[in-house]
């Protein structure tokens, strides 16, 4: 076999062996990407009753507002600094007392539990109550609840009580 | 796990309940033959440490029987508390030499920033014995309005 009928037979083998390996093939990918949702309940309202004021309503007042105090969410990465709703009662005496009742609402999109809270040790001299039910809170969910303020006779006077805080998660 | 805080922050700022005496002064019922026999007066005895009176002292000199005299003082409530009289006391009166009664106000409270008139009356009987001294303590409490009845 001459040289050139050996380089032309060569070239027909490797274009059959090219034509075989080359076979039909698809590719499927997998590109993933993960959206997380966000948890977020603020305080939504709230509303002010006050007990009995034995016919003179001047005397004591029950100031409710929505303000920033501190940022309750500082360690918490899953957190938002958030208003603190500041109750601020003025004047009070033995006998007084205020419930206020607050709205809080989920403005997230991930439903909550809660609220699991803390109560720190009230001073004699007052009373605080606040028993809130566990519950559920789907996204856009309102929920009430309400704390009772009431001064007691064992109250100082000219005192003020700070940091009667409650923390809600 | 997921969370957020949210945070009620209460105060709880107490009143004050303070009386003081403020104006007072003695006056004498005429006297026979509009005689000036017998004098009274009176000051602030204990001042606290605001100096504001709160005891007084009511002397009556040369006194004789029949002679009467009246204490007229008002009460000042001079803090946050509306306050009304929750108790009055005579204490040590000589019944046999001495007729004292107080003369109070129809409704006793007094809101802050107001007073009220009071009479303390002393009348000297026929039983009262000579150059005799007689002392008593008279104690008023005044008590946040809405705890009296």
């Amino acid at each position: 076999m001459d040289r050139e009928t050996f380089l032309a037979t060569s070239l027909l083998l490797l274009a059959v062996v090219v034509s075989a390996i080359a076979m039909w093939s698809d590719t499927l990918r997998v590109n993933s990407v993960v959206e997380t949702g966000e948890l977020n309940v603020v305080f939504s309202g709230y509303v002010v009753v006050e007990g009995d004021e034995y016919g003179k309503p001047w005397v004591a007042d029950c100031a409710v507002e929505l303000r920033e105090v501190e940022d309750e969410d500082l360690d918490n990465p899953s957190g938002d600094n958030d208003l603190e709703l500041s109750i601020t009662v003025s004047n009070a005496y033995p006998g007084y007392s205020c419930t206020v009742y607050f709205r809080v609402r989920n403005t997230g999109i991930v439903p909550v539990v809660g609220p699991f809270y803390e109560l720190p040790d009230v001073p004699e001299g007052l009373k605080v109550a606040f028993e809130p039910r566990l519950a559920q809170l789907h996204p856009g969910d309102e929920v009430e609840y309400s704390i009772y303020l009431e001064v007691l006779q064992e109250a100082e006077q000219g005192a003020t009580y700070r940091d009667l805080l409650e923390k809600l998660d | 796990m997921w969370s957020d805080t949210l945070k009620i922050n209460a105060t709880i700022e107490t009143g004050e309940v303070k009386v003081k005496f403020s104006t007072f002064e003695c006056v004498e019922e005429p006297e026979a033959e509009g005689k000036d026999v017998g004098s009274c007066t009176v000051v602030g005895e204990i001042f606290d440490g605001e100096e504001m009176p709160v005891k007084l002292k009511v002397t009556v000199s040369n006194a004789y029987p029949s002679y009467h005299v009246i204490v007229y003082f008002t009460v000042d409530n001079v803090r946050s508390i509306p306050v009304k009289l929750f108790s009055y006391e005579f204490v040590g009166v000589d019944a046999e030499a001495l007729d004292v009664w107080l003369v109070i106000p129809e409704d006793t409270q007094i809101d802050p920033g107001y007073s009220s008139p009071y009479e303390l009356h002393i009348h000297v009987k026929q039983d009262a014995a000579e150059n005799s001294t007689y002392t008593f303590e008279l104690e008023l409490t005044f008590a946040q309005w809405n705890e009296v009845t």
